[in-house]
């Protein structure tokens, strides 16, 4: 028994609950911190005898090893080739996507525009009715690009015929893979098919990869940890701001591309290009995430999770400690600012492979990094500082890669626990582009947007299960 | 449909904030449109083809800047007005203070922000505030738990927990506390002083502590404990360390003790506690009962009275003499309708509720209807059907329940009122209006058409509960209701007695 | 605040003529617009490109400024010293000629048009008359099939007409039709110029359908008949009739220019060049 002791002066207040109560009480001129407070999941309630103290202790032994082969990860991009010859398990008739694994029923609209563009493009069929047709014959495949080593922006479509983008991680020595970024307004990965998005894909094989691929052979490699480290030190988060990202990626290039040059109007198309579209690095930050993810793959009981993926339907995660399993659940029309003229009606559900950056502890859980674009969340820098910090809460630990300036370089927040997510009823924040629901239209809004939790939960009582 | 207009004059806008603008709007829900455009005929042209032209465009020069909202309500058309002048007016790139909107999702977080709190206020719904009150204690924080429906085995284990660690721990239900002076949750402004307030009642504190007010005493400290701390599964563990911590402060001359009658065996450690101390000690149980002489210890029959004789221990221990009492304006016994005969009580105070029943009692022998009553045979069946004399608490569960207490959500009261008046038989309605934080900005705003609508020969007593120094102020609040025509009291016990006593006289002449 | 005499004036145009200003039109954070008969001086940060009625100040903000009066050599802010006007800070317009390989132009035109179409902004003319609308009955709904009619109206040769569905109507502080009709005339200006088409007629009746009261909006299009043009327009259309195309980076400025004025310039700019330039296939 201690006496009661109560410290002289006004005391400072937590309030948990009601704000009028502290609205009173600032008037007051009482020091106050409201709590911005979400009632437990009742998962969370239900599994608590699960989650015993040994358990716990089990988890965050996995964890603590699951981060350091993350934070040990070292992304370089070596090489260019074609998938059919590079993507392990790639065949003629199989065709890649973002997100969990899903059938060509059950696509949605973007998808489908871009499966119907990459049979064009393969020359597969003629028209886009008789592409539809086979696409919808049972003669394609289709499986997730998460399933062999690949990613995807928005569609993420990949065909045998693409170009794609070697990631190395040294460390562990494995490979992941990505297309080369198209640019905005029609194109596949928001799933238009018509002549002009052919007729630049076709470019893009004739003249765009063999220019790229000369110049990455000539460098030998590209360290893309640090073009994105110093990248956030340049106002981008490498998910919706690429423009740092891809202009460090062209210093690097535009010497090597001048040096292997074939053709003065090629060399000087490429580079315009790549000058004039801000999101090309996109399709290398994210590789080079999945790169890091990958090898902390099947640590038993690791609670965090390695993949955070879209297919315009589903959402999917996969954690560590469960191997290949996908938990899903549907995906959610984003809640972002939205062009005029548009509105969420017109959204397709969240889509894309680009969560992967969130997942790598980069795009929303490094907003406080791109002030830039913070005008498109809501406004105001401090709004982008409250989403990093935010997500501090529901990571495992800190990227000892990369910083955040404006919270005096502290790492950012890395390894989504699933533990924290639950608990916390927090989920991860993605920020990220919304694309049309009908293909080909593109893009109609951007903002930061929240994960649905039905994929948390599920990993949650499955991981608990095990 | 609700359509709005605000013309801009002379305002410099960039695309990125006019775009944000009115993705705002068009976010709030309700709204179904919403455009930022200069008013020109042209414009206006395809504002009315959309239903959107109004009157105030028309006023608008073809080149002013209007935003223009369509909505389903005049208030959330009005909101996204105010709104969209907020958000144009803000300069861009700064809110708030400047200090980093840090987003505080636990506890300890924001325990952290304020470079570690002192004190815990949790109005989360009961399911969950037994694991944050914990929570709380274990970062070492004083908790006042304003949420009910918290299972008594919690209250006891986070009592237990809290006097171990030498921590507050007021609630679970514990509606006001002044702690150092801050009034928490819904309390009133009175002054500092040197009487210590130890309340198992939320109302009771209030009308206690703006009794002391009104006698131009002020409050120590007063702490709440929840309404059953006094039962035996709890032990009054809250009510013995609160007693203990006043009769141990230096700034506490005297004691005040109040809350419904606790359980006899924490009643003898009570008394037991109180005979310890010199210090004068003032105790009212809302209800007649057996007390030990102990010398330094009065009990009072009212909430009134008790303030009224701590005040007087205060003034006789500091040898201060009050030449004349501040007296009540002349009360005017207005003769109550032909044939209506009874009382309708429309309590938000669930404390006062109880004590008027016990008035009640003290006047006719017997009890009257209610909700609150623990006689069977006078508990209403149904506190929508007021039959005979009534007392109803409209604080109580079953009206809570999906709304805002009635302190500060008006319109159950309101409508009830109209019900009561109605009723034939209704010759008198006593409502309390209670001031102070967390209550109604305005209550007068509210009850005085309401009133002044009522049939003239239905009296309204009323008695309104706060101080000058309330945001709402007592004076004014007052002032309106009298000239709505009701009979206003400041304290409750007067204006009980007065409708009794009106009640009584109308009786007696029928 | 610095003083006005202490900041350099970085470019004046050749159009503005001498005088005391006193009327302020309009008065924002970057440009102060002052009346001039019927046609408005703006006073500009360098934020601004120089222009044919445009003063552009070395500045970031504008300083307080009631009047200024523009002499040959020198221009007085307020009642401050005299700034001298250097010869190389005139603004004058470039002139366009001839471009005999119409090719070029040709090929530059549906080049930059695709450029146009994937970099333009969302909330353009051209994106709203190639969006769906579920809700028909907002004002953005109604105001782009307003739009859609007017395109319908300058295919049928229904100039004045046409005028009608663009004039003083849309979103933003100038009415982003009235910017469509702006480089809709630029077009046909430009193009009686470098390919001596017979245009001027139809320049004139579009024109004279198009000057309303606003006199902001009246100031661009006489830049536009007169072929006056701003430094990124003037560019860009040069740029267009060269071998080597350089006009992305110069329309990229373009579309920077106000809200979604710049793109809905180009809005207008490429519907005519798919009208009236013989041999231009827009997929508009």
């Amino acid at each position: 028994m201690k006496k009661l002791n109560l410290t002289v002066g006004k005391p400072k207040i937590v309030n948990l609950g009601l704000d009028s109560f502290a609205a009173d009480l600032h008037l007051q001129g009482v020091d106050v911190a409201q709590v911005d407070w979400t009632p437990p999941l009742d998962i969370a309630i239900q599994m608590k005898a699960k989650y015993t103290d040994k358990v716990r202790a089990e988890i965050t032994l996995a964890n603590d090893k699951a981060l350091a082969v993350i934070n040990q990860g070292k992304p370089f991009l070596v090489g260019m080739g074609l998938a059919r010859d590079l993507i392990p398990g790639m065949q003629e008739n199989l065709i890649l996507h973002a997100g969990p694994p899903i059938t060509w029923a059950k696509m949605c609209g973007p998808m489908r525009g871009a499966v119907i563009g990459a049979l064009l493009y393969e020359g597969r069929a003629d028209t886009p009715e008789t592409a539809e047709k086979l696409a919808a014959s049972g003669e394609i495949n289709y499986a997730p690009c998460h399933e062999h080593a690949a990613v995807g922006p928005m569609a993420g479509i990949i065909s045998p015929s693409m170009p794609v983008f070697v990631i190395h991680n040294e460390t562990f020595d494995n490979y992941t893979y990505a297309t080369q970024n198209e640019g905005l307004g029609k194109v596949l990965r928001y799933g238009a098919y018509g002549t002009e998005v052919i007729t630049r894909l076709h470019w893009m094989d004739d003249v765009l990869y063999p220019t790229l691929q000369r110049a990455i052979k000539y460098l030998g490699k590209i360290d893309l940890q640090s073009l994105i480290a110093q990248a956030l030190h340049m106002g981008d988060e490498v998910h919706n701001r690429n423009r740092a990202g891809t202009s460090l990626l062209i210093r690097q290039l535009a010497p090597a591309i001048l040096k292997t040059m074939e053709n003065v109007q090629e060399s000087a198309a490429v580079l315009d290009f790549i000058n004039g579209n801000d999101h090309f690095f996109l399709n290398l930050s994210m590789p080079a995430c999945k790169a890091v993810l990958d090898p902390a793959r099947n640590i038993p009981n690791s609670s965090i999770a390695l993949v955070m993926a879209r297919n315009g339907t589903e959402f999917g995660i996969q954690l560590s400690g469960t191997g290949d399993k996908w938990f899903t659940g549907p995906a959610l029309v984003p809640d972002a600012l939205y062009f005029p003229g548009y509105s969420k009606a017109d959204a397709n559900p969240d889509i894309g492979d680009s969560a992967i950056t969130e997942t790598g502890g980069l795009g929303g859980f490094a907003i406080a990094a791109a002030p830039a674009i913070v005008q498109f969340v809501g406004g105001c820098a401090n709004d982008a500082l409250s989403y990093t910090l935010s997500m501090y809460e529901i990571c495992y630990g800190e990227s000892t890669n990369y910083q955040i300036p404006a919270l005096d370089f502290r790492g950012t927040p890395l390894g989504i626990d699933v533990l924290k997510v639950i608990e916390n009823n927090l989920s991860p924040v993605i920020d990220t582009g919304v694309a049309h629901k009908n293909p080909g239209i593109g893009q109609v809004g951007a903002g930061v947007v929240k994960a649905p939790m039905e994929p948390f939960i599920k990993a949650y009582q499955a991981l608990a299960e095990l | 449909m609700e359509v709005m207009a605000k013309i801009i004059k002379g305002k410099y806008l960039d695309s990125v904030k006019l775009m944000l603008v009115s993705k705002a709007l068009r976010e709030m829900s309700g709204v179904s449109d919403a455009v930022a455009i200069l008013a020109t005929k042209e414009n206006r042209e395809i504002l009315a083809a959309t239903e959107m032209l109004v009157d105030e465009i028309l006023d608008a020069a073809e080149t002013d800047l209007v935003i223009v909202v369509k909505a389903a309500t005049t208030e959330t058309a009005e909101k996204a007005i105010v709104q969209a002048d907020e958000l144009i007016n803000a300069p861009s790139g700064h809110k708030g203070s400047g200090n980093v909107a840090q987003s505080l999702h636990n506890l300890e977080a924001a325990s952290n922000s304020l470079n570690k709190g002192d004190l815990c206020l949790i109005s989360i719904a009961g399911k969950y505030a037994a694991v944050e009150a914990d929570k709380a204690l274990e970062l070492g924080l004083h908790v006042m738990l304003f949420s009910d429906n918290v299972s008594l085995e919690d209250e006891l284990k986070l009592k237990q927990k809290a006097v171990a660690k030498g921590l507050l721990m007021m609630g679970p239900d514990c509606g006001t506390a002044i702690i150092n002076g801050v009034p928490l949750a819904f309390a009133n402004k009175v002054p500092r002083g040197n009487i210590g307030i130890v309340s198992a009642s939320g109302t009771g504190l209030q009308e206690v502590s703006v009794g002391l007010a009104r006698f131009h005493c002020g409050v120590s400290q007063a702490f709440g404990t929840g309404g059953r701390d006094g039962k035996k599964e709890i032990g009054g563990i809250m009510l013995l360390a609160f007693l203990d911590y006043l009769i141990n402060d230096a700034q506490t001359q005297v004691i005040v003790l109040i809350g419904k009658t606790p359980d006899t065996i924490v009643l003898d450690k009570l008394w037991q506690q109180l005979a310890i101390t010199a210090k004068p000690v003032v105790v009212n149980f809302l209800t007649e009962i057996a007390i030990p002489n102990i010398p330094n210890m009065q009990y009072t029959s009212s909430l009134d009275e008790t303030a009224e004789l701590a005040c007087a221990a205060y003034n006789k221990l500091n040898n201060i003499i009050i030449a004349t009492k501040a007296e009540e304006t002349t009360i005017v016994f207005n003769a109550i309708g032909k044939g209506s005969k009874y009382i309708r009580g429309l309590y938000s105070g669930g404390t006062l509720c109880y004590e008027a029943l016990q008035l009640y009692h003290q006047y006719f022998g017997k009890y009257p209807f209610s909700n609150i009553s623990t006689e069977p045979e006078y508990k209403m069946a149904d506190a929508w059907h007021s039959e005979g004399d009534c007392f109803i608490d409209l604080g109580a569960d079953d009206f809570t329940v999906g709304r805002p207490h009635p302190m500060i959500d008006y319109s159950l009261r309101l409508k009830k009122m109209q019900i009561e008046a109605k009723d034939p038989d209704t010759a008198i309605i006593l409502i309390d209006v209670v001031l102070g934080y967390g209550a109604h900005p305005d209550p007068a705003s509210e009850l005085v058409p309401v009133i002044a609508a009522l049939p003239k020969d239905i009296v309204v007593v009323c008695h309104v509960l706060g101080t000058k120094d309330d945001p709402q102020n007592v004076e004014k609040q007052a002032e309106q209701l009298a000239n709505a025509g009701a009979i206003v009291f400041t304290a409750h016990h007067k204006a009980v007695v007065y409708a009794l006593e009106l009640l009584k006289t109308g009786r007696n002449k029928a | 605040m610095e003083s006005i005499n202490n900041i350099g004036l970085l470019s004046v145009g050749a159009c503005v003529p001498e005088g005391r200003f006193q009327l302020i039109y309009s008065h924002h954070a970057k440009v102060i617009n002052f009346s001039c008969g019927e046609l408005i001086v703006s006073v500009c940060t360098r934020d601004y490109c120089p222009g044919a009625f445009r003063i552009i100040l070395d500045a970031d903000l504008l300083p307080e400024l009631k009047t200024f009066t523009k002499l040959k050599h020198s221009i007085i802010f307020d009642s401050g010293k005299p700034v001298k006007i250097s010869d190389k800070s005139i603004y004058l317009s470039l002139e366009f000629h001839l471009v005999p390989e119409r090719v070029i132009l040709q090929k530059n035109i549906e080049k930059s048009f695709r450029d146009f179409s994937s970099l333009c902004s969302p909330e353009s003319i051209y994106s709203m008359v190639s969006s769906y609308y579920r809700d028909e009955n907002t004002f953005s709904a109604v105001l782009a099939n307003s739009y859609r009619q007017g395109i319908k109206m300058f295919r049928e040769n229904e100039f004045e007409n046409a005028v009608k569905c663009f004039k003083r109507k849309g979103i933003g502080l100038t009415p982003a039709g009235d910017d469509f009709l702006v480089g809709f005339l630029i077009s046909i200006a430009w193009m009686s110029q470098v390919q001596k088409n017979e245009l001027s007629k139809i320049l004139k009746v579009i024109f004279v359908a198009s000057v309303g009261n606003d006199p902001l909006v009246n100031t661009f299009l006489t830049q536009a008949v007169t072929l006056k043009l701003d430094e990124d327009w003037a560019m860009f259309l040069t740029s267009l009739g060269t071998k080597e195309d350089e006009s992305l980076g110069w329309m990229t400025k373009i579309i920077s220019h106000g809200s979604s004025s710049g793109s809905d310039e180009l809005s207008g700019f490429y519907l005519a060049c798919s009208l009236y330039c013989n041999d231009i296939g827009l997929d508009y």
